[in-house]
């Protein structure tokens, strides 16, 4: 409060001084008398209306900055009315911050280059006459606001159809879908992530100079998680220039991240092992770099796969056993699947699960090599039940037959009976 | 003692609505026969869809969230059902008369053997005259050794596979693998031989077309005791009092002075 009333005044008293010579004994009182008029139009019919009080309300108005301050074209002016045309607010002179940082992003980009006046200038995302402050719950751009000011642009159909690169309006509408979107607007928890927390605000680049640092940008809230990351065979990959492996969005999703615990999430219970597979079942990539393919049929092979398929939803998948961030080679000591720490990784699930719990094949394809007991039985069974139902069938069939052949000949008896009588 | 009271036929004589049954179930036996026949027709439906997850009718049955986890507990729910009826069983073989002697009744013997052969000679009519058993045939021995049999594998490595902790104290993991291969397998050999042989055998058969009832009441007409189980017939005859023998010679119009009195029977 102190601060403010102490900002307000001296900024009351400088500009004023700044802006004397020009100024004179003008004020917005003049501007007013015209333009706080609803059915004040131009000669397009396009309204020229502006609320004096929401006026008086905004930010600049509240900070000592009048109508002159941005209009500079009409300081000093004596004869009223101005003419229709005025020339267009510069915001960099007093925001030159923030303007370099916009042209230099996709939005200023565009329209410096081509002039394309669809891309986000300053007044399309701040408003105008009535500009709050950041931190003013009615500024567009305040955490809970912030999303659907994006979304007039990012959320249009036929915008996101002209311009390669906004991504197509679905896909970023999916964040009012998000946990983070829910918990901003749900909980009006506005720690949660917006749009700006992860693009930036005034500096939003392209998706190719975005994507290497996604992992760092959901770190800065996820620290906890960023670090599992960085120390698994994903994210010490990933530190090395590796473009193959996964980042956060590759398994949690963009615009529509989901928690954990919605059946919905790629990353759910019963959903994980379809993200893992796209690189894990995958033969280019298993070749490429020397891994065991196949990781998903050979897990659904097993009694967990199977329960995993019929809609189990306790039942391990990849992240139970392999863990979710800090996921290690089995070769590493640390992982939670080498051979030292299968035990206690079975037993997070089996409670008691000694090693003799862990000693056989997890991943099972039906190899020989892998189980040659289970194999054999199985090749044995499938001999044996063959043969014995073969012989069940010939015997039926022997039974009917003969059944048949007695009451033909028992009938053939009866009518040379007949015959004979 | 006598053969007649190590036999005890005069039990198994019973009289409903005026005719002479042979009672070839008693009701102890019915009823572990209905408690076998409702677990495993719940062991299989909620065992053998795991062996075909990934077709169509096995994901249709389980569209429902949760479904898996209730398949779970009916199967264990039928498993105990099944081991619960097992023991009875046992102890009713061993400390009931009645399962004493069909026990005893049941003992493998040479004979059956070639009693399968003359009966597949006979069938293909290479032989006059089928095989003569007594209480049991060497089919109704196979399926009662098949169950036993079955039962205890499937009760055995069942058992392994609900405790997987406990059983890995006793064998490694890969142990536990194999065990789950017998399980499924065995389960497979029990349906087919169930819904294919036990289903001919009591269902389908011409003899006994569309089923046979014994198994809900237990009693076997005297005919057909004396066409499909001819040694047990004459064993029963010679070992009845002889005022009651008669009157099963009687009903079925053998020797008989009074023939013409009764309704003649249907010969074989």
């Amino acid at each position: 409060m102190n601060y403010r009333l102490t900002k307000s005044l001296a900024l009351s008293l400088l500009l004023p001084a700044l802006l004397a010579p020009r100024l004179r004994a003008q004020d917005n009182q003049v501007c007013f008398e015209c333009h706080n008029d609803p059915g004040m139009v131009d000669s397009k019919g396009d309204t020229l209306y502006v609320d004096s009080e929401r006026f008086t309300a905004s930010v600049h108005a509240q900070n000592g900055v009048e109508c002159v301050g941005c209009h500079l074209d009409l300081a000093g002016r004596e004869d009223w009315p101005h003419p229709e045309r005025l020339n267009k607010v510069d915001c960099a002179l007093c925001h030159a911050e923030a303007f370099e940082l916009w042209h230099k992003s996709v939005h200023g980009l565009p329209a410096q280059e081509k002039g394309d006046l669809d891309a986000a200038s300053c007044s399309d995302c701040h408003g105008e006459h009535y500009i709050a402050a950041v931190s003013d719950p009615g500024s567009p751009v305040y955490p809970t606001n912030l999303p659907f000011d994006c979304l007039k642009c990012h959320g249009d159909p036929k915008l996101a159809g002209k311009h390669e690169g906004m991504g197509r309006s679905e896909v970023v509408q999916a964040y009012l879908g998000s946990v983070h979107g829910q918990a901003l607007e749900k909980s009006g928890l506005i720690i949660s992530a917006t749009c700006a927390s992860c693009h930036g605000n005034h500096l939003i680049q392209k998706l190719d100079d975005f994507y290497p640092r996604i992992p760092k940008v959901c770190g800065t809230c996820h620290a906890g998680i960023y670090n599992d990351y960085l120390q698994g065979v994903h994210g010490k990959a990933f530190l090395a220039g590796n473009k193959d492996v996964p980042i956060c969005t590759d398994c949690h999703g963009e615009h529509n991240i989901l928690s954990p615990g919605n059946p919905e999430s790629s990353v759910s219970h019963n959903q994980v092992n379809q993200v893992c597979s796209r690189c894990h079942d995958n033969m280019a990539l298993s070749t490429k770099y020397g891994l065991p393919g196949a990781r998903l049929e050979s897990y659904m092979n097993t009694y967990h796969g199977i329960a995993m398929g019929l809609g189990d939803v306790q039942v391990a998948n990849c992240a139970s056993c392999h863990d979710f961030h800090n996921i290690r080679p089995s070769s590493d000591s640390k992982s939670t699947v080498s051979q030292a720490n299968l035990a206690e990784t079975c037993g997070k699930c089996h409670p008691n699960a000694t090693e003799n719990f862990a000693k056989g094949k997890v991943h099972i394809q039906g190899r020989p090599e892998e189980n040659f007991g289970a194999w054999l039985i199985k090749k044995a069974y499938v001999v044996f039940i063959a043969g014995l139902i073969g012989g069940f069938i010939a015997y039926i069939f022997i039974d009917l037959f003969a059944h048949r052949r007695r009451r033909q000949a028992a009938a053939k008896d009866q009518s040379r009976e007949k015959e004979n009588k | 003692m006598s053969a007649m009271k190590s036999y005890g036929f005069e039990k198994r004589l019973v009289e409903f609505e005026g005719k002479l049954y042979y009672e070839r179930f008693s009701k102890a036996q019915r009823l572990q026969h209905i408690f076998l026949l409702t677990s495993f027709t719940l062991l299989i439906l909620t065992g053998i869809p795991l062996l075909f997850p990934d077709t169509w009718v096995v994901r249709t049955m389980f569209w429902l969230r949760g479904s898996f986890t209730l398949r779970g507990i009916i199967h264990r729910t039928a498993a105990v059902t099944l081991l619960g009826v097992s023991v009875y069983h046992v102890f009713f073989c061993l400390f009931s008369a009645r399962g004493n002697r069909d026990l005893r009744e049941m003992i493998l013997s040479k004979k059956d053997l070639i009693d399968m052969y003359s009966m597949i000679l006979y069938n293909l009519g290479r032989q006059e005259g089928h095989p003569q058993s007594g209480r049991f045939n060497f089919i109704e021995k196979f399926e009662y050794y098949a169950v036993v049999w079955g039962s205890g594998v499937m009760l055995a490595t069942g058992a392994a596979l609900w405790f997987p902790v406990h059983a890995t104290i006793l064998f490694p993991r890969w142990v536990l693998d194999i065990i789950r291969v017998i399980h499924g397998f065995e389960a497979i050999l029990a349906f087919l031989a169930i819904i294919i042989w036990h289903m001919y055998n009591v269902h389908l058969n011409p003899e006994v077309f569309p089923m046979s009832r014994v198994w809900l009441n237990g009693r076997m007409e005297l005919d057909f005791l004396r066409r499909h189980h001819r040694l047990e017939y004459e064993r029963m005859l010679a070992e009845l009092p002889p005022d009651k023998a008669l009157q099963v010679r009687r009903q079925l119009g053998e020797e008989n002075p009074a023939a013409s009195q009764t309704p003649e029977m249907e010969s074989a």
